[in-house]
């Protein structure tokens, strides 16, 4: 009897209902902390939500952490929900921060470099790669006009024919990987961390991939604040306490390093 | 009740005991067989509860694994779809992390490949272990051959397919991406938390059996007790009253009708209806008794009386018979005298039928004395006293024979007597007796060439008896209650002499004595005189 209610249904309903749909868990009260990096080798949402809330308890405000899978759905609750702090790739800030009225505060650092590098992989004996028409590939959103800056990151050698790309959009770095290893994708372009991270998980998956391009660096995810929402000095007080926080545990959850300051 | 009584005698019916103890026997093992009954029902039920049971853990543990994977699948789905696979891996890695029932959890592609799992590094191998190729041949048999569209679980058991368990249950489910079949998801379901579940199960049945089966048998015992208690009880006080009752008719039968059944302890009111019947019907016997013995008591006095007044009169008739005969005597011996001397000396003055006439006169008188004789000896045989002792009725036979042939050592008899027949008797009596008879047998054999004479002992009737028997005239048998009367004659006495006295002496001699005589006969044919002593 005991096992049946080990199985029960409701409760792992209720976690695939969290992890296919978060946003609609956010409370009402309090701040909201947005975060969205699918770049990073995590990929358990779950846990870094878990270890985030943990970390936030410490702060002096109540923040309400919310990792995000998609980038539609952390795009569309960063309009609507208005969050206080916001995690998200540089290039996405980039784009809006006008728009969200987006401040920097810290950005992440990786193996001490404030940028890292993708590479583009294809599966070993693979043909489709010959017939660049055909070519799909894939990655993680950068938004619309993705290809252009696809290129830009490859600084276009001629290999990949971008018109003619297909690009299969996946919510993980690793999504890409496993896409490409699977044989779901001609090629993929993939973060060198999460390529060396499952190295050590799954060799036998990466031995199946070769690298045929490495990307320009691309500037690591920024931790920032909506102006409007918090104070200055509230956002001072969490980038103090995000800088105070760097030897936790929560950054090895949330894949970085430590932080670097970032402001405009 | 009486015909019933004797053909069944008391002592060969079973006794009271014997019915009561069967009967109780009979209602214990009744109870017992009632009691088994009950609990094979009993067991029967349980078992069968049981085993509903374990079927449902079963149902349960099948649906709910189901239910589970095919959400799984339903993500899946969305993951293939979206290409969403680290969010798929780390589900099946989430779900059998959480589970330790789920063994593993597996995407396959069309292709035989491992497209996701719990363990991240068996993403990207080829089907390769048992339980992949069934899943696999089920995705090719089932879900394709079949035409399966809709989404389908198939449940199958899998004994001895995975190494870490001895059995397990591997549910299946097609992916789609689209409408497209991508692939199959499955999972490993151990099942031995679910045998562990249905042993626990199984021993909380087990348990509430015994404990069941413990307060049954606790009771059962306790009311057989209770009930073997009681049935003694009521036995021991039903034969108590059985046992007062027949002691009390034992008594009474015994003869001692002032005895009464005692009202206490008899238990039922169809007892003490009885001993106050017998109480009743023995007190009117006791009066019916009391009455009788008065009766009686009246009866011997007057019996008593009579003999008393019969004794009286009987010795006054001897004494005067006997005053009769001896005062005849005188006159009759003047009689003789003066005949004999008219006879002798006036004979020449009477002539011949004076002579006649005196001659007459003279054998009546010398009949008459022999009368008066035989009257006088008839008389004193009632008055003899009686010297009882041991007479040898065979050598008193043998002497009168011998006394009889002398006397007539012409005739030719023939006689038998039977030796060493003894009696206790006085001797001079029965001597007269017998002499009577033997003289009888040899006087009416006188006629006989050759007379036989048996005296013997016969058995007449059950009875021992002593028997003369002679072939000579015999009698005719109308007459035979006339025989034993004094001075009665059957002959005439031109025919055989004799003054009719002698079988009243026999008579009187045996009847003083205790016994009967009497006698068989025909005319011509011979006579057996029979007599009985005591």
């Amino acid at each position: 009897m005991h096992n049946l209610k080990r199985l029960n249904l409701g409760w792992w309903l209720l976690w695939l209902h969290l992890l296919i749909v978060p946003g609609q868990v956010t409370g009402d009260d309090g701040l909201r902390f947005y975060y969205f990096n699918p770049d990073s080798p995590q990929n358990n949402l779950g846990r870094l939500k878990s270890d985030m809330e943990s970390l936030l308890e410490g702060f002096d405000l109540a923040i309400e952490f919310q990792p995000f899978a998609h980038l539609t759905d952390f795009d569309a609750r960063v309009r609507s929900d208005r969050p206080a702090f916001v995690f998200a790739p540089h290039w996405y800030l980039k784009r809006n921060a006008d728009e969200i009225r987006f401040n920097p505060l810290l950005q992440s650092v990786h193996q001490q470099q404030n940028s890292y590098r993708k590479l583009l992989v294809a599966r070993l004996g693979s043909d489709e790669i010959n017939r660049p028409e055909r070519l799909t590939l894939a990655m993680t959103s950068l938004g619309p006009g993705s290809k252009q800056l696809l290129a830009n990151m490859l600084n276009s050698d001629g290999f990949v024919a971008f018109d003619k790309l297909s690009i299969v959009e996946v919510p993980k770095d690793a999504d890409a990987i496993f896409a490409a290893a699977l044989g779901q994708v001609d090629v993929a372009l993939v973060s060198q961390a999460n390529m060396k991270l499952f190295r050590k998980i799954n060799p036998r998956l990466i031995d199946s991939l070769k690298v045929i391009s490495e990307s320009t660096p691309i500037d690591m995810p920024v931790l920032g604040y909506i102006d409007g929402v918090v104070t200055k000095e509230q956002a001072a007080a969490l980038k103090q306490f995000m800088f105070s926080s760097q030897n936790s545990t929560v950054m090895q959850t949330l894949q970085i390093e430590g932080w670097s300051s970032h402001e405009r | 009740m009486g015909l019933k009584s004797i053909r069944y005698p008391a002592g060969k019916l079973p006794s009271i005991r014997v019915y009561l103890v069967s009967m109780n026997l009979a209602l214990l093992l009744l109870f017992t067989a009632i009691s088994l009954l009950f609990w094979q029902q009993i067991s029967n039920f349980y078992q069968t509860e049981q085993a509903e049971d374990i079927v449902s853990i079963h149902e349960a543990m099948q649906a709910r694994s189901a239910s589970l994977v095919r959400s799984m699948a339903l993500s899946a789905n969305q993951a293939i779809t979206g290409y969403d696979f680290s969010f798929l891996i780390n589900l099946m890695k989430q779900v059998t992390d959480g589970d330790q029932d789920i063994q593993y959890c597996t995407v396959l592609s069309s292709l035989g490949q491992v497209v996701a799992h719990n363990r991240v590094d068996q993403v990207g191998t080829l089907a390769g272990t048992p339980v992949d190729k069934q899943a696999l041949a089920l995705l090719k048999d089932e879900f394709i051959d079949d035409q399966v569209t809709d989404f389908s679980i198939q449940i199958i058991d899998t004994p001895g397919a995975v190494e870490m368990q001895s059995q397990m249950m591997q549910v299946v489910t097609p992916v789609f991406n689209g409408q497209e079949l991508w692939g199959i998801l499955y999972c490993g379901i151990s099942l031995a938390g679910m045998q562990q579940s249905i042993d626990e199960r199984t021993a909380e049945w087990d348990e509430e059996i015994s404990r069941i089966w413990i307060f049954y048998v606790t009771v059962a015992a306790i009311f057989i007790l209770f009930g073997f208690m009681v049935s003694l009880f009521i036995t021991r006080r039903l034969l108590q009253a059985v046992d007062q009752l027949d002691a009390g008719v034992k008594e009474v039968s015994a003869g001692d009708l002032n005895y009464r059944l005692s009202m206490q302890g008899l238990m039922c009111a169809e007892f003490g209806t009885f001993a106050t019947s017998f109480n009743r019907m023995t007190s009117n016997l006791e009066s019916s008794h009391r009455t009788l013995d008065e009766y009686n008591r009246s009866l011997e006095y007057k019996v008593k009386e009579r003999t008393v007044e019969l004794a009286r009169s009987n010795k006054e008739l001897e004494a005067f018979n006997y005053s009769v005969s001896h005062d005849l005597r005188a006159p009759l011996r003047s009689i003789e005298g003066f005949s004999q001397v008219l006879s002798e000396e006036y004979q020449e003055s009477l002539d011949e039928t004076g002579l006649d006439y005196l001659r007459r006169v003279r054998a009546a008188a010398s009949r008459m004395g022999v009368l008066i004789d035989d009257m006088l000896r008839l008389s004193r045989l009632g008055r003899q006293e009686m010297q009882v002792a041991e007479v040898d009725l065979s050598e008193l036979a043998n002497a009168t024979l011998s006394k009889l042939a002398e006397s007539e050592p012409e005739r030719q008899v023939s006689f038998q007597v039977e030796p060493g027949l003894m009696i206790q008797g006085d001797r001079q009596l029965l001597a007269i007796a017998l002499d009577n008879l033997i003289g009888n047998a040899w006087k009416y054999t006188g006629r006989r060439e050759k007379a036989e004479i048996v005296f013997g002992k016969a058995v007449k009737e059950g009875k021992s008896c002593y028997f003369v028997q002679d072939n000579g005239a015999g009698f005719d048998m109308r007459y035979a209650d006339k025989l034993f009367g004094a001075f009665q004659r059957l002959h005439k006495s031109s025919d055989f002499e004799g003054t009719g006295i002698g079988l009243a002496t026999v008579a009187r001699i045996i009847h003083r004595h205790g016994g009967s005589v009497w006698a068989e006969s025909e005319v011509d044919a011979g006579a057996t005189f029979y007599f009985q002593l005591p």
